[in-house]
């Protein structure tokens, strides 16, 4: 089910009311009921990959237990890697069985080989990319005896099947959100109110801004040979723009819903196109992920403690691998590539923690340097999403040439211009109201203290949500 | 909980007195600047029809409005002149009437709730009853959208000027400019290796069957029968077509296409049918393609029609 769908749009209403009406007293029914909510959610896409959820549930929970249980270091080690070896296992076949073999029919096939291997045609688990790292989370951390196992499985089940975040995260730490399942939780008005908000913010960006940015980038991408630089460049920039109007949009939506069913999620975008160099871009953007690699990739492998070389390496495989994981496809990898370049130098020059605080702390606008430093940023990360949503390699190569040398090419008619101005006119919306409330987790936490002006924006975001709502477009990290 | 629900609930209800209010507001918009379009000049005779009849000089026919645009079906010709009817009263049609509008071809472009349809008639309310009611239940919301949400800028126009009105929702105006006179051996702009396929697209239905479009002949008869009932006559208008065109078409319609006129011209006296589709034959620079006249042409036609 899609959160910008009429079918989510009648379902969340009727779960918020029975969830606190009539599940309210007991936490095991009310979990139960989170857990029939969640699978009833999923399976609306595809109720046959249940299955999956349910195997790698039933599985991390037992071996939680059997981690925990068992005194022998190397049991306790073996169970960890069936963990490790049935989600990744999972993931590998159903993301990047085809790719691998299609990898290695043509290095078989440079190599005067002729190898004939069928690739599998199977549908991708939505989500799998993010709930596979979510229960993996745990058997990690009950390893490495950060947290005890969960010994309810409502509450684990409920835990790795959440349903505002089952599908496109954030993914979630189990040593933070489990333990929310395990505690009777009240309703708070506050955190309602302001989850309501978060919900408004996230589906402005997703249906305002993110899908009017995705008309003009479909078209660019699909005929970027017939366009000139201009817009070839508009089009790049859209596409930074639509993917963190998505991606951002559907984490605030379902922080936001969750925090109506009293739960607490973790912030996934701190303002990322805010951010003075590419270190704090990464702190800002896709951070449950972005830790995620750090906690369970980076350190693990010797992080910044074993010499220079060893971290500059350690910084290229997360970076790589962060690449990988949004796809089977080497343009993802291109853009982890590019990313880890351009972190490097920092890493190297011991900048990469210059700016922690945020942005212009204190005054209403950056100087002149930050606002240079900003544009700077968002150019390179601009130019590594070319790669990003490119088809392939060459494509994202030509795109990137014509962007040099092709200074003339096919105009947008007048209408597309109107509204192509109309959606930067969105962007630069979504800017000011996120560049306001900077220092706070979500772009609508404060807006006035004059209840009239604050409903009457409100009011404004709804009619321009309900105008360009539109049930067709699917969410980017959907196929991740 | 009751706060948060209630207020919740007051947020909601604004918002459906705002969308409510907003689409009673533009249907009365609606209403308010199709008569101003009609009402604001003398109209005789109105044109109607669809890209063959687009370029047709209304500055070379006094009075004259030019409703066709591309891909018009015969519904939407319908729908289009009842609203006219409700602000004028006009003394002549000139319809479209070549062999295309009474293939199947043309019932398919408001088939299966045609977004062509819906975003050219929303406007009009009368249009509903080309739905039957499931399928109206259907094409509601996005009728409601399209009417929530109209920027029209000629809105602005009825309020803040005495300008005329230059376009509606359901058409839009364009006024003829000084046309240059075209070169004598002029090129016809077309790959004559796609001209079958051209033809085949038009006229075959499942590639090989021929199938008349019975919904677009009931259409072309209720606007004759509606010209009948408001005493105006209707001139059906067969426009040029470059003979590589003319040659391929089936016999089955240029047959069907002959019995239809005899029985329409017989049968009511307000009818008279004006055959050009020969006109140009082979004169390229009066075509901008085999089955477009081009707007040197469509001068020349419309002081014919004149």
């Amino acid at each position: 089910m899609l959160f910008n769908s009429f079918e989510y749009l009648i379902f969340f209403p009727i779960v918020f009311t029975i969830y606190w009406y009539t599940f309210r007293s007991d936490l095991k029914v009310q979990n139960l009921f989170v857990l029939a909510a969640s699978f009833f959610f999923y399976g609306w896409w595809d109720w046959r990959f249940l299955s999956l959820i349910i195997l790698s549930s039933l599985l991390d929970f037992n071996l939680g237990l059997l981690i925990d249980k068992n005194d022998n270091e190397i049991k306790k080690r073996q169970f960890l890697w069936i963990s490790v070896c049935f989600n990744l296992g999972m993931l590998g076949v159903f993301k990047y069985f085809n790719f691998f073999i299609d990898n290695f029919i043509n290095i078989c096939a440079a190599a005067g080989i002729g190898v004939n291997i069928p690739l599998i045609e199977i549908l991708l688990p939505v989500g799998i990319s993010f709930y596979t790292f979510q229960t993996l989370s745990y058997t990690i951390d009950v390893y490495n005896k950060k947290m005890a196992p969960c010994r309810d499985w409502v509450a684990f089940f409920s835990f790795v099947s959440f349903f505002p975040q089952l599908v496109a995260g954030p993914i979630e730490r189990a040593k933070d959100l489990l333990p929310q399942f395990e505690k009777k939780r009240t309703f708070d008005y506050a955190l309602a109110v302001d989850g309501t908000r978060q919900i408004l913010w996230g589906f402005f960006k997703k249906v305002v801004v993110a899908d009017n940015c995705a008309y003009f980038v479909n078209e660019i991408f699909a005929n970027y040979d017939s366009y000139g630089s201009t817009i070839l460049i508009i089009g790049a920039v859209f596409f930074a723009f639509q993917i963190y109007g998505d991606f951002s949009g559907y984490s605030d939506i379902a922080i936001g819903t969750a925090k109506l069913l009293g739960f607490s999620l973790k912030q996934n975008f701190a303002f990322p196109y805010f951010s003075r160099d590419i270190a704090e871009f990464w702190r800002r953007w896709h951070i449950s992920l972005s830790t995620w690699f750090r906690d369970y990739l980076y350190i693990p492998l010797g992080g910044s403690r074993e010499g220079k070389e060893k971290s500059i390496r350690n910084i290229f495989i997360i970076f790589l691998v962060s690449g990988f994981w949004h796809g089977a496809n080497w343009t993802y990898i291109i853009w982890g590539g590019l990313n880890a370049l351009y972190f490097i130098p920092q890493f190297i020059s011991k900048t990469n923690r210059n700016n922690m605080e945020i942005v212009a702390k204190g005054r209403l606008v950056p100087n002149f340097k930050e606002l240079v430093s900003i544009l700077g940023t968002f150019i390179l990360t601009t130019f590594a999403w070319i790669f990003f949503r490119s088809k392939n390699i060459s494509e994202a190569l030509s795109y990137v040439s014509l962007i040099f040398t092709k200074h003339s090419g096919e105009a947008l008619n007048l209408k597309d211009n109107i509204s192509m101005s109309l959606t930067a006119f969105f962007i630069v919306v979504m800017l000011l109201i996120e560049w306001k409330n900077r220092q706070y987790e979500h772009g609508l936490y404060s807006i006035s203290n004059n209840v009239y002006i604050r409903w009457a924006i409100y009011l404004v975001l709804s009619i321009f949500i309900i105008k360009y709502f539109n049930t067709v477009t699917n969410f980017i990290y959907f196929q991740f | 909980m009751k706060k948060y629900i209630l207020k919740i609930v007051w947020f909601l209800l604004l918002v459906l007195i705002f969308v409510i209010g907003f689409y009673h507001l533009n249907n009365y918009l609606f209403d308010k600047v199709h008569h101003k379009f009609f009402t604001s000049r003398e109209i005789d005779t109105i044109i109607l029809g669809d890209s063959h009849f687009m370029h047709l000089s209304e500055n070379a026919m006094e009075n004259t409005i030019n409703m066709a645009q591309a891909a018009d079906p015969y519904p939407v010709m319908y729908f289009k002149l009842q609203e006219a009817l409700n602000y004028t009263s006009p003394k002549t049609i000139v319809l479209t009437y070549s062999y295309n509008n009474i293939a199947y071809f043309s019932d398919v472009k408001y088939n299966n709730f045609s977004e062509l349809v819906i975003n050219r008639l929303y406007s009009i309310e009368s249009f509903y009853s080309l739905y039957s009611r499931s399928q109206r239940k259907k094409i509601a919301l996005s009728i409601f959208m399209r009417k929530l949400f109209t920027p029209n800028i000629d809105f602005l126009n009825y309020f803040l000027s005495d300008k005329k009105v230059a376009s509606l929702p359901f058409y839009e105006y364009k006024a003829s400019g000084a046309l240059k006179k075209p070169k004598q051996k002029g090129k016809l702009n077309f790959d004559k290796s796609k001209l079958k396929e051209r033809v085949n697209s038009h006229y075959k239905y499942k590639k090989s069957e021929k199938k008349l479009g019975v919904v677009s002949i009931s259409y072309l008869k209720k606007i004759i029968a509606l010209c009948e009932e408001n005493d105006i006559k209707v001139m059906l208008v067969n426009m040029p077509l470059h003979s590589s065109y003319r040659n391929h078409i089936p016999k089955f319609y240029k047959n069907k296409y002959n019995a239809l006129t005899k029985s329409l011209t017989t049968e009511h006296s307000n009818v008279i049918f004006k055959d050009f589709s020969d006109f140009f034959d082979e004169r390229n620079e009066f075509f901008s393609d085999p089955d477009h006249v081009n707007k040197w042409g469509a001068l020349i036609i419309s002081k014919k029609i004149k």
